[in-house]
């Protein structure tokens, strides 16, 4: 399957802090300290220690599939499996301890390479690792060799070359990304730097992104300088560049892949569109020839091209918050819902795709189930297990999340997820209301999350809302949640949760708490000055407290563009300041009447503990009900299970106490 | 501390090479052994005392020279006290009596007649020495603080009030602040502790700059290194600040990594923590402005909301 990662919207996302959503790299066991915890708080112990099998990362990664369909690899707790369903699966490689795979893919049919983070590496680089495999009396074993040290990533494996790679750097001058190609064999020798003989882009320099044609050269380079996106073009066979097509400032430009005669590249583009579609732009005008998708409500997230044909087969798209296909391929649209069927389930998602076309590696969920893979010969609809992402999980137990479509207070179509836990243990449910971070260019989906989950089953329902300016709705959904801090964003954060206090009976009105990460932090404490009558308490996590405060942090002293985005999504600190101020938690302590959890991380390098701080010495001059969590060593995010667990001991009591006081 | 151990295994291994010698004879290995220890002990004794001596002379002198120029005896007392916690500041206990854990030890072996005295003694003579060097600067760097304390006490028309914060991760031998414009760097701190600095000193009206540090690879990385010296300059990442005339400045948190990286960070409610426990009464007598961001609207609002609550408290 050729597909790529979208990049958009990395620079106006500043402002996320996963909870605990991102992958964690620790297997299912935390160490609680009982020491810790008083004796009366046994329940919360019992608790804390199901943190991991929620927030550990999936059991099984990384599946890919062989160029001839044959064999897998994938990787399954930090082992490296490699094999077959007839000849089993094999652990060639262990990668415990501070080694965390980030990419991995098939050179030819018999060898691997990887990309490896080593923590406490002295470059601070990642490694690409070469694993030839081979089966010697039936055992199929891995070669490991060190290639070299760099930042970027594999652009492509060569399958026909199983000799070479081609890998892309990422490198950043004058504050623009750009990329060099380099063409390495791998087995040949250990490289301590990327020589220049090896560039293969030699006179161009100024791409951040690479298309190759089917001689796999490279054929057509874009670059976003100044955030508008050009592509350029280059003759077969010749060193000049030419400039192809050109979008307008802040346009979403992403190649995909070329048809089979390299006369066709399919884009992913809002170039002349609401929303990105996927399109088909003719190589020799510059044209943009046909629209291959387009969605009415969301955006068109990628495209499934196959390596057979050429052509694209399916077009990846949202529904109802999770990801669905919509065919091309009339062939394969019979052969998936042969498959959906086969395997019962509600979510069935394409995770690779051999290079014939005749096999591919099938994700599946069911509403209460975290997933399963499966290994499936497409013309039979035959599939075999290869296993559950969390089999530690008791499936049954899993809340389900339901989708709701909510009218906002100015005319926008907002939709929110509600969980509901699997076994409420009350009649009527306590709410907890999760904005996300961002605010701009971030969504929350339908797909597990862990921290929804994690308080589903202690017995909260849980609201999250795709609030404007969330990704995926369109350009004019995404920039009306520009400057709308306190404000647009939190009306529809509120729209959403009279919706569903209007459709489930079960849910209490009395009894909701607001609570979220980054910006959802500050959505949370600004929501209580705002509207203190419609929650019992705020929480946050690296909450922002002070928009000005943001505006002091050297990267944005420094950085003209940076600081120029940050202007857009917040207001400006010269010219607005007093709206900063009228919209900033800190500023308006005094309205804060309910209890508030802070918990920040010392480390936090894009909202610093500052905020924290802040805000938590005005409140106890106040002699507020505040309580402040100061985590040594954490980022903006959380990198082990103990810190996850270190973050909701206190906040699952400070839950209990405001939304479950006679329990 | 990683470093002073790494050191201590390779005096370590010298020592063990040099008693495997002496073990040929062990009588007399463990003769020889205890004289060399008992030396070592009688020279550090006599060198400390010295160097004490001299940094109480040295500080009796600055404090006492200051002193006795302020008539009000309440404010005398108060501010002798406040002098001498500068001085405390600076743990110089701390660094004598892990010195002395190590000299009682080996006192102990020197008694007890043990053959393997010398083992006991490997390191000594140059834990006793780093000793005494660490003890001569941490007395320059008390010194220096008791003098920007002193310092502060008038302020002229043109200058103001600088509250000095930074977390310090990694050896400094020479941090640099300079005022720009001027062609002179407008003042240095040696030897910066690793962990918190915090201080006020007192600077010309202006706008200031951090802008190098000079380090040492001896102390700071691996068992191995050199005693290379290491330069980084941090020009071009603008870490800058403004000093008010007659106002108290606060500028932000410098962050220091040992690996060269350096950053401000407005941190002004931990600062404010810092200057209301150490010197509230500078709070009373100057306005207080963030210098490092000007427009910031915090620290009045902070003030401002303090007094209020101050008065509903009364």
């Amino acid at each position: 399957m050729k597909c790529r990662k979208s990049k958009t919207a990395a620079l106006a996302s500043i402002l996320i802090a996963p909870l605990a959503s991102a992958q964690i790299q620790t297997t299912p066991e935390v160490e609680t300290n009982p020491a810790s915890l008083e004796p009366a708080d046994s329940q919360v112990l019992d608790s804390i220690s199901m943190i991991p099998p929620f927030f550990s990362r999936d059991a099984i990664r990384f599946v890919r599939i062989s160029p001839d369909g044959k064999r897998l690899a994938f990787m399954r707790g930090s082992d490296l499996m490699v094999g077959s369903v007839d000849e089993g699966f094999h652990a060639v490689q262990d990668w415990s301890g501070k080694v965390t795979l980030t990419q991995l893919e098939w050179m030819g049919n018999s060898a691997l390479i990887a990309r490896l983070i080593l923590a406490g590496s002295w470059s601070g680089k990642p490694a690409f690792v070469a694993l030839p495999i081979s089966n010697e009396n039936g055992q199929l074993l891995a070669g490991e060799r060190s290639v070299f040290e760099a930042v970027g990533s594999i652009l492509d494996p060569l399958p026909s070359d199983p000799d070479h790679v081609l890998f892309i750097s990422n490198d950043v001058k004058d504050g623009n990304q750009f990329a060099n190609v380099y063409r390495l064999n791998p087995f040949e020798k250990i490289r301590t730097q990327l020589g220049e003989a090896d560039r293969l882009n030699k006179n161009f320099n100024r791409a951040s992104w690479y298309v190759l044609n089917k001689s796999k050269k490279l054929f057509l380079a874009l670059d976003s300088f100044d955030a508008t996106p050009r592509l350029y073009k280059r003759s077969p066979g010749g060193t000049k560049w030419k400039l192809l097509w050109q979008g307008s400032a802040n346009d979403r430009f992403i190649p995909l892949s070329l048809n089979a005669d390299d006369s066709e590249l399919y884009v992913l583009t809002d170039a002349n569109s609401e929303r990105l579609v996927a399109a088909a732009l003719d190589v020799k005008s510059g044209q943009v020839s046909r629209i291959v998708h387009s969605d009415p409500i969301t955006d068109v997230y990628n495209v499934v091209v196959s390596d057979r044909s050429g052509e694209p087969v399916a077009a990846v798209i949202n529904r109802d918050g999770l990801i669905d296909y919509a065919f091309l391929d009339a062939a394969l649209e019979e052969q998936f819902a042969s498959i959906r069927d086969q395997l019962n389930a509600a979510t069935v998602i394409i995770a690779d795709i051999a290079k014939s076309d005749a096999s591919a590696v099938i994700f599946t969920r069911t509403p209460n189930s975290t997933g399963t893979y499966h290994f499936c010969i497409l013309a039979s609809g035959e599939c075999a297990e290869i296993g559950e992402v969390r089999p530690w999980l008791n499936s049954n137990n899993l809340a389900t999340t339901e989708t709701l479509e909510v009218a906002s207070t100015d005319g926008h179509s907002v939709f929110a997820f509600l969980t509901l836990p699997a076994v409420p243990d009350e009649k009527k449910l306590p709410l907890i209301v999760m904005p996300h971070g961002g605010p701009i260019g971030v969504s929350d989906n339908r797909h597990y999350n862990p921290d929804a989950q994690w308080l589903a089953h202690n017995g909260y329902a849980v609201l999250r809302v795709n609030y404007r300016g969330s990704s995926g709705y369109g350009k004019t959904f995404l920039s009306a949640g520009m400057r709308q801090w306190g404000r647009g964003i939190e009306d529809d954060i509120e729209s959403a949760t009279d919706t569903v206090f209007s459709k489930y009976d079960q849910l209490d009105k009395t009894r909701v708490c607001i609570y979220g990460a980054s910006y959802g932090g500050y959505s949370a404490l600004q929501s209580i000055v705002r509207s203190p009558e419609r929650y019992q308490c705020a929480a946050s996590f690296a909450g922002v407290t002070d928009l000005p405060l943001l505006f002091s942090q050297s990267v944005y002293r420094r950085d003209e563009e940076l600081r120029d985005e940050l202007v857009k999504m917040v207001g400006d600190p010269e010219l607005d300041l007093a709206e900063l101020r009228e919209y900033s938690p800190v500023y308006n302590y005094r309205r804060m009447s309910r209890p508030v959890f802070l918990a920040h991380g010392t480390e936090d390098s894009r909202v610093d503990i500052e905020h924290s701080w802040r805000l938590e010495r005005l409140l106890r001059m106040a002699d507020a009900d505040v309580q402040m969590h100061e985590m040594t060593g954490v980022g903006h995010g959380f990198e082990t299970l103990q810190q996850i667990a270190d973050f909701y001991e206190p906040l699952m009591r400070f839950f209990d106490r405001h939304l479950r006081p006679m329990q | 501390m990683y470093q002073q151990k790494s050191l201590l295994r390779r005096h370590t291994a010298i020592a063990a090479f040099v008693c495997a010698l002496f073990m040929a004879d062990p009588v007399s290995a463990a003769t020889k052994c205890q004289r060399i220890a008992i030396k070592q002990i009688a020279k550090f004794d006599k060198q400390l005392a010295k160097v004490q001596a001299r940094f109480e002379e040295r500080r009796n002198r600055l404090v006492d020279g200051y002193l006795q120029h302020i008539d009000d005896t309440d404010r005398r007392d108060a501010l002798a006290a406040d002098l001498e916690a500068v001085v405390d500041g600076f743990e110089l206990d701390d660094v004598l009596s892990r010195s002395r854990e190590k000299k009682s030890v080996l006192t102990e072996f020197i008694a007890a007649d043990e053959p393997e005295a010398c083992k006991a003694g490997d390191g000594s003579a140059y834990i006793f020495d780093r000793t005494i060097e660490v003890l001569g600067v941490n007395h320059e760097t008390a010194l220096e603080a008791l003098q920007d304390r002193i310092d502060i006490e008038t302020v002229g028309p043109n200058e103001g009030l600088v509250v000095l914060a930074m977390y310090i991760d990694g050896r400094v031998m020479r941090l640099t602040l300079d005022k720009r414009g001027s062609m002179t760097g407008a003042r240095a701190f040696k030897n910066v502790k690793v962990g918190q600095f915090f201080r006020i000193i007192k600077l010309p009206a202006g706008e200031y700059q951090w802008t190098t540090v000079r380090t040492s690879e001896e102390l700071t990385r691996s068992y191995f290194a050199d005693r290379t010296l290491y330069y980084y300059d941090f020009r071009d990442r603008d870490l800058s600040f403004k000093v008010e005339p007659g106002k108290l400045n606060f500028t932000g948190v410098l962050m220091y990594s040992g690996s060269g990286y350096a950053d401000i960070k407005d941190r002004t409610s931990i600062v404010m923590r810092l200057v209301e426990n150490r010197y509230p009464e500078f709070l009373e007598r100057y306005p207080a402005v963030n210098g490092l961001v000007p427009g910031d609207k915090y620290l009045d609002f902070f003030l401002s909301e303090k007094r209020s609550w101050q008065e509903v408290q009364q």
